[in-house]
Parts: C-alpha cells; sequence; structure tokens
C-alpha cells in the first residue's frame, strides 16, 4: 500500500511540476483586455461619457484601462452581474447610460437581452469589446432622490426619544452632527442589496432618534425606502438593530426593525396628495460600529 | 524505531541551509510592503527597546531590580499586552542593538531581521525532521520547497509571530517526537523549552501539550493489550506517560512565566484578559467563492479549500503524499507501538490546526497563516514518500533521480514565485486558474494593507508638499504607525500627511477587498474620477491603486 502511494504520489508531483511550468508561464494572464485592448475601451470611453454614467467592466478584476482613462470619467461600477434588469433599469433614470468592457468579443450581445438594455455603441477593441448601452424602458428621473439631495433636507437633527435635547446638524458639503468624523449624514456610495448605490451615510447615535426632513414635492404620489447595514456593522453579530420610522405630517406611516444582518429592507407608500412633509426617524440603543444607510426616493405619476 | 544519525556533512548542510535563508529573506525584504500588523508589532518594539535602554542604564547605576518593578514594567509591556512578549521582546532588543546602538540597520530591518531568524530556524528544524526520521535527500529538499510556497515566502518576511509560533509548534512536536523514542530525561527538555518559549510567542501552544497528552492517551489505549504487566492498569499508565509531561509543568510554565513580565503582577486577571480577547475575537470578513463570511456558522471547507487553492500544485501534491502515508502508518498494525505513536502524534498535531479553524463556531482570523502551522513538517513527509516513490520507480538510478525532479520542481516554481514576489498573500494555484480565475470566483483576492510598494513611486514624484494621504486604516489598509516606519524608511515621502479621511484627502490608497468595494466609491465620489495615478496588477488582476483628487 505504502509503495502503491509513493509511486503514484511520484507521478503526480512529475506531473504537477509540468503543469506548473506551463500554466504560468504560458496560461496564468490569458484573461483579460490586452493593453491595445485597455488604450482603445478607455479612449472610447472618454470620448462618448457624459456625466451621470456608469462604466462597468463585466470582470472586476480587470481594471488596467483605467489607466488611461480622461480624469472626468467620473463612476465606475463593480458587480454588474449581481444587477438585475430590473435594478439596471432604475440606475439608469433619468437618461444616464452605462459603458460595458468586456476581455471577449461577442459577450455583450448575449447581455444585452438578459440585462433588458438597448446598445447604443459597440466598438471592438484589442482582445475585447466595448459598448455604449441603455436601459430598454426609460424611466423619468425622481423628484426628489434621498441620496442625491439629501442636502435638500429642511432639517437633519437627533433628539431623546421623547423628543428633548435636540441637536441640530449643520449643512456643509455633509450634515455636520459633532466633531466626530462619522457622525454625519451625507452621501455615500454603499454597497445595498449586493449592488452598489448611491446612499445616505446615517450612521445613529445611542439611545437617540436621528431625524431626517423633506419637503414633498409637487406631484409626488409615491415614496421608497431602503435601508441596510454596511459590512462593518453586520459582521458583528452582537450589534442592535436599527428602528426605523417614517412620519407623513407628522403621522406615522410605518415602522419596522432594520435587522442586523446583510439584507436591504425595503418600504413603498403611497403618498397623500395633500402630504407636505415626511420624517425619517432612525433609533438604535448602541451606536457601536452601526455603519447604516439608507436610500430612496419620492416620484410622481 | 532508530532515528538516523547526523554526520558532519549534516552539520555542513544544516547550517549551509539556514544561513541560505536567512540570506534569502533578510535580502529580500524590500520585496514585501509593511502590513498593518506590523505596525502594531513596530509599535511593541520601540517600547521594548526604551525598556532594553532602561535595564541596561539601570544595571549601570547598581539598580538590578528596578526595570522589573511594576511600575515600569507595566510601562512598556502595557501595550499590545493581547500578545506575550517573547517575539516583541525580540523585535525590541533587535532594534535597541542594531537600529539603535550600531545603527547597522533602519527600523524596519532591524525587526524584520527577528522574522529572518526564524526563517532560518524554520529551515533548520524542517532538515533535522527530514534528516532525523528520513533521509538527507529529504532534509535537504523539503526547506527549499517550502520557502517557495508564495504565501510562506510571504509571510516569512514579516515582523510578526505568525512564522515563529510555526516553528516553535513545528519544533516542539519534532522534539516531542525524538523524545518519544528516546523516553529519557534529557531528551525531554529540548520540547519543554521549545514549549515554553513558544507558549511567550502565541496561545496557539496552548493546544500543543493538550493535544500531546491526548494523543498518548489515546496511543496507551490501542497498545493496551499488547502492553508488558507493569505498563496496565493506572499505575502503568503514570508510569507511560513521557516524561517530558512533567518538565512541561516545572520547566514550560515557568518559562512561559518569566517571559512575560506583564504577568508577574496581577497575574490571573492579566491571563484572563488575555485570554477574553482571543476567545471573543472578533472575525475578519473574508470572501470564499462569492460567499461574504461574516459571521458564524462559517463553512467547513473554508480552511481545506483555501490550503487546496493557495498551495503551488507541486507542494499540494507533497502535502496530499504525505497526509495519505501518515494516515497509512498511524493505523498500521505492522509497526511498533511507540512508532505508531509517532506517526499519530504527528498526523493530529499538523491537522489540529486546520481542523480548529474548520470549526463552524471559530471566527476567521485572517488567511492561511492562522492554520499553516502543520505545513512544514506535512511538506517533508510528503518529500520523503515523492523521494521513495521515485527511488520505487527507477530502482537503479536512484539519489540522482529524486534529487534532480526536487531542482527541475524548484525550478518550475520560479515563476510564480516572480509574479507573486510582492503579492504572495494573493497567490492562487492553478486549479482555480491563479489570480484571474480566484478573483472570477469571487475569493478573498489580497489582505493586510501591504500592497503599496508598485505605488509609492508615482506617489513620492507626483504628490505636492505636504499632501495628504487617505491610509484606508479602518478599511484593511494601513494603520499609523506602519505608515511612519514607511516615511522614516523613505518608502514614502516625508511631507506626507496620513488620514483617515478620504474627504479631506489629496491622494488615497486603495486595497481591494471585497467588502471594500464602497470605499473605492467613495475615493471616486470625492476625487471626481475614477483614473488612478497607479495601480499593482499581477496577471492582469488589480489589487490596489493609488487615486488623486481631480483638480477643479
Amino acid at each position: 500500500m505504502e509503495k502503491l502511494v509513493a509511486k503514484i504520489a511520484a507521478l503526480l508531483f512529475v506531473l504537477s511540476i509540468i503543469s506548473t511550468a506551463f500554466f504560468w508561464l504560458f496560461l496564468s494572464d490569458r484573461g483579460g483586455l490586452n493593453e491595445t485592448g485597455e488604450q482603445a475601451a478607455a479612449l472610447f470611453i472618454s470620448e462618448n461619457y457624459q456625466k451621470g454614467d456608469t462604466v462597468f467592466p463585466l470582470s472586476d478584476w480587470d481594471l488596467g484601462f483605467t489607466r488611461y482613462l480622461d480624469s472626468k470619467v467620473s463612476f465606475l461600477s463593480l458587480r454588474f452581474h449581481y444587477y438585475s434588469a430590473e435594478q439596471l433599469k432604475n440606475s439608469g433614470r433619468g437618461g444616464k447610460r452605462f459603458f460595458l468592457i468586456s476581455d471577449k468579443k461577442g459577450v455583450i450581445a448575449d447581455i444585452l437581452h438578459s440585462k433588458k438594455l438597448n446598445l447604443l455603441k459597440l466598438q471592438a477593441v484589442g482582445n475585447g469589446e466595448v459598448a455604449l448601452v441603455e436601459p430598454e424602458e426609460k424611466l423619468a428621473p425622481v423628484l426628489l432622490d434621498f441620496s442625491a439631495d439629501i442636502m435638500k433636507a429642511r432639517r437633519v437633527y437627533f433628539s431623546d426619544k421623547n423628543g428633548e435635547n435636540v441637536r441640530d446638524c449643520v449643512a456643509n458639503d455633509v450634515w455636520r452632527c459633532s466633531a466626530r468624523e462619522w457622525n454625519h449624514i451625507g452621501f455615500h456610495r454603499a454597497i445595498m442589496g449586493g449592488i452598489s448605490q448611491d446612499a445616505v451615510w446615517a450612521h445613529p447615535l445611542s439611545r437617540k432618534i436621528l431625524h431626517i426632513v423633506f419637503a414633498v414635492p409637487k406631484g409626488a404620489v409615491t415614496m421608497k425606502l431602503n435601508t441596510a447595514f454596511l459590512e462593518t456593522a453586520y459582521r458583528n453579530a452582537e450589534g442592535n438593530p436599527i428602528e426605523v420610522t417614517l412620519l407623513v405630517d407628522g403621522k406615522e406611516a410605518f415602522t419596522y426593525i432594520n435587522q442586523n444582518e446583510n439584507r436591504l429592507f425595503s418600504r413603498t407608500i403611497s403618498l397623500p396628495l395633500t402630504a407636505q412633509e415626511v420624517e425619517l426617524q432612525f433609533f438604535v440603543e448602541s451606536d457601536g460600529a452601526r455603519h447604516f444607510v439608507f436610500n430612496g426616493f419620492m416620484e410622481g405619476r | 524505531m532508530k532515528l538516523q544519525k547526523l554526520d558532519r556533512k549534516d552539520i555542513f548542510l544544516l547550517s549551509v541551509t539556514m544561513l541560505f535563508i536567512w540570506f534569502f529573506l533578510f535580502y529580500s525584504g524590500y520585496l514585501i510592503g509593511l502590513v498593518r500588523d506590523e505596525g502594531f508589532y513596530g509599535h511593541a518594539a520601540k517600547e521594548m527597546a526604551r525598556w532594553f535602554d532602561y535595564l541596561f542604564s539601570s544595571w549601570s547605576n547598581g539598580e538590578l531590580f528596578k526595570p522589573f518593578s511594576q511600575p515600569v514594567i507595566d510601562r512598556y509591556f502595557r501595550y499590545n499586552n493581547e500578545h506575550p512578549a517573547v517575539i516583541k521582546e525580540l523585535f525590541g532588543f533587535s532594534v535597541y542593538i542594531f537600529h539603535n546602538k550600531l545603527q547597522l540597520l533602519e527600523f524596519i530591518p532591524s525587526i524584520r531581521l527577528v522574522a529572518a531568524l526564524f526563517g532560518a530556524l524554520t529551515a533548520g528544524m524542517i532538515y533535522l525532521f527530514g534528516r532525523l526520521f528520513f533521509n538527507r535527500e529529504t532534509a535537504i529538499a523539503a526547506p527549499l520547497l517550502f520557502f517557495t510556497m508564495p504565501h510562506i515566502f510571504f509571510h516569512a518576511h514579516l515582523a510578526c509571530f505568525d512564522m515563529p509560533v510555526l516553528f516553535f509548534w513545528s519544533a516542539t512536536l519534532l522534539f516531542y517526537l525524538v523524545h518519544l523514542v528516546k523516553r529519557t530525561w534529557t531528551s525531554g527538555i529540548t520540547p519543554a523549552l521549545l514549549l515554553g518559549v513558544g507558549l511567550g510567542v502565541k496561545h496557539n501552544m496552548f493546544f500543543m501539550p493538550i493535544l500531546l497528552l491526548l494523543v498518548h492517551v489515546v496511543a496507551y489505549g490501542l497498545s493496551y493489550r499488547s502492553l508488558q504487566k507493569n505498563y496496565r492498569g493506572f499505575k502503568g499508565f503514570v508510569l507511560s506517560v513521557p516524561p517530558v509531561f512533567y518538565l512541561f509543568v516545572v520547566v514550560s510554565l515557568p518559562l512561559y512565566y518569566i517571559l512575560w513580565p506583564w504577568l508577574w503582577y496581577d497575574p490571573w486577571s492579566r491571563f484572563l484578559g488575555y485570554m477574553a480577547f482571543h476567545t471573543q475575537h472578533v472575525n475578519y470578513t473574508n470572501y470564499y467563492f462569492g460567499q461574504e463570511l461574516t459571521r458564524a456558522p462559517f463553512p467547513f471547507s473554508f480552511p481545506w479549500g483555501m490550503t487546496f487553492f493557495t498551495t503551488p500544485l507541486p507542494q499540494l501534491i507533497l502535502f496530499i503524499a504525505g497526509a495519505i502515508w501518515l494516515g497509512i502508518k498511524s493505523v498500521s498494525l505492522k509497526i511498533k507501538a511507540t512508532e505508531r505513536e509517532i506517526w499519530l502524534q504527528l498526523s493530529v498535531a499538523i491537522f489540529f490546526p486546520i481542523l480548529l479553524i474548520a470549526l463552524p463556531s471559530v471566527p476567521i482570523f485572517g488567511g492561511i497563516k492562522h492554520w499553516f502551522t502543520g505545513y512544514p513538517l506535512l511538506l517533508t513527509v510528503g518529500v520523503f514518500v515523492v523521494l521513495h516513490g521515485i527511488k520505487l520507480s527507477l530502482p537503479k538510478r536512484r539519489f540522482s533521480v529524486g534529487l534532480a525532479i526536487m531542482t527541475l520542481a524548484l525550478v518550475a516554481l520560479i515563476p510564480l514565485n516572480i509574479k507573486f514576489a510582492r503579492h504572495g498573500a494573493a497567490f492562487f494555484n492553478q486549479l482555480i486558474g491563479g489570480g484571474q480565475g480566484a478573483a472570477n470566483s469571487e475569493m478573498q483576492r489580497n489582505f493586510w494593507g501591504y500592497d503599496i510598494l508598485d505605488l509609492t513611486e508615482k506617489l513620492n514624484e507626483t504628490a505636492p508638499k505636504n499632501a495628504r494621504l487617505f491610509i484606508a486604516g479602518y478599511a484593511e489598509g494601513l494603520n499609523m504607525d506602519a505608515f511612519y516606519y514607511l516615511r522614516d524608511a523613505g518608502v514614502i515621502r516625508r511631507d506626507i500627511r496620513p488620514t483617515n479621511n478620504i474627504a479631506e484627502s489629496d491622494f488615497a490608497f486603495f486595497f481591494y477587498e471585497k467588502q471594500n468595494e464602497s470605499v473605492l466609491y467613495s475615493i471616486f465620489r470625492y476625487y471626481g474620477t475614477v483614473k488612478p495615478l497607479a495601480i499593482t496588477v499581477v496577471d492582469g488582476v488589480y489589487y490596489s491603486g493609488l487615486y488623486r483628487r481631480r483638480s477643479k
């Protein structure tokens, strides 16, 4: 038995030497855009890029082309394959477009159908291809986007649960709530529900309610709210959940507990025609590493 | 079972191997960036160097005991008291001698000198194991194959505890096995000393005597029927216990206590605090086949899968061959009970670290460094098995063919070691498709924020005076101490200032880890561009980047 094992091991060892030399000399860098492709893809994107567009490399690790981009290209998102057609449609609100980059030719054509995208331009680049696409169904821009319009909030403040000890946050580049850097309410790009989304950083304080008040834009009939913990928060099993409440003109519309887990919590409500103001409230017993974000919007018909 | 004898040739080969590995590691230190933990241990080393300074100046003033008084011990040993002091004392002593006094070495090389020393000791230990238990060919080939694994090459450079504890784990086991063969009190002294010092390196070592005793009990039970009369019953069992277990109590434990002065005062509460830190250790998020491992239960396959895919294929074959061979030997009825106990002991001690991390409730503390303590001896057994197989297959040519094949293996390992020389913690083998395949499978791509050496040249050449650099301290990036050590070493320009606030920074490092993608998005938002100044890439895979705020 030992002899047989030794002989087989010797044979496998010799094969592993051949396989190792061959793989690391000839195969390990087989994927990815080549240098020519990187430069051509970057040129294509730089020439066609408009503010609000998103660059999606189909391989998350193949970012060499970014070195050659024009510095005006301001957003790139990873995890394209995590996005559903619906999520892409929402990401493309207001005429936003996407650049797709592949290290293989013919791949993008297959994606268009499954992700419900229209092809605007396609170009072969080196060993791959780059395309400019947009969602098949175009949605109008929302009337108020909580993340993009966070600085349009009427008021942001903390208070005790009984409404006392009010402390206002001050509008700057973000809503600054104290000298501590993390204690602010402001735009953040976060992984929510597995994909990268515009969001609002809203780390709460222990036993305080964070109030964020928005005026309801004229014509708004629906409101959507998404809340989530970031990875640094939910990996701590002992971390507290966050109590989320929405008030419409001072009356509670809904309340729920955002559990301490890797999950997106969502609520959609119809707004009364007379609604003037919505107030988001977030409460936590203990704020240790409660890295919490939300996003959402109010839209018309 | 008889141990092979060492002769002059072995002493020469052993010395050459150790020296070669020491030079190889120490003089290639410039390839590896400083990992965040080295920031903490560097800080501790400076504290220790101050203590040595205080010690020697007190002694020169005739104050022999003052450096050991509670206020002094508390002052110098408080920092990083969640880890025992032996390695930090060695770092500190090296800093005190080679950096502060003799000024022969910069600060970082002075702490990494100790790491290279443990690399050399590990090489020597592997040689000894190969020679004593197998043959000279095994002893020659195994150390070289061990250090040509990119993860090992990487960790062997770091001024951390992982390679030292690997050494103490394996060396204690090795000398315990020697003791099992000899069964003398004198042969028990070495493993007892190694355990004592090893306990002062890292808490892993507490498992060692427990495992040794448990395996002894099992081996005793299995061979009960064939035991002589005087070895039966309770008295017989006591008689069967190898003498080293008594030395573990009277030598190892006191030595552990002596080497960690922090425990001298208020020992019980300090020891409990130390244990509490490790029993309640946080989990470090890891990506494993697209799964975000943030909380227990963790997949049992994690450390096995990581070992399978992060070990170069030739060494993986050696591991598997070694494991099968040990399995056969551990249950073989054809060999004597003592020999069977030796192989069983070896198997259990090699696989225990990986089994422990595989338990779904045990947090993932990091990468393979937390279970690679069993690697060197397993690899050595594998080298023996393969050499044996070659001899059996080619009986007339023998020795030269075996070593020639081992040499070929080392040559085949050169390309991958060159590619990953600066990114050892990011290595994945061809079974998963190398770096690209691992990234496609959404494995953890890299660890510990060390990967800046390909970025700093651009930073230094581009940054305006007093520029602020985001170091991603909260996102597995550099810590402040590591930044300052790199700045002092001239790796980062002296006027560049660190910050952990992207909003106020002009330049930013980003270390790709899937769970930190939101940091990359924050950089894009604050800087107004996705264009990096420089990136680090191996086989086309992005590992880290340097970004600059776009001028308005």
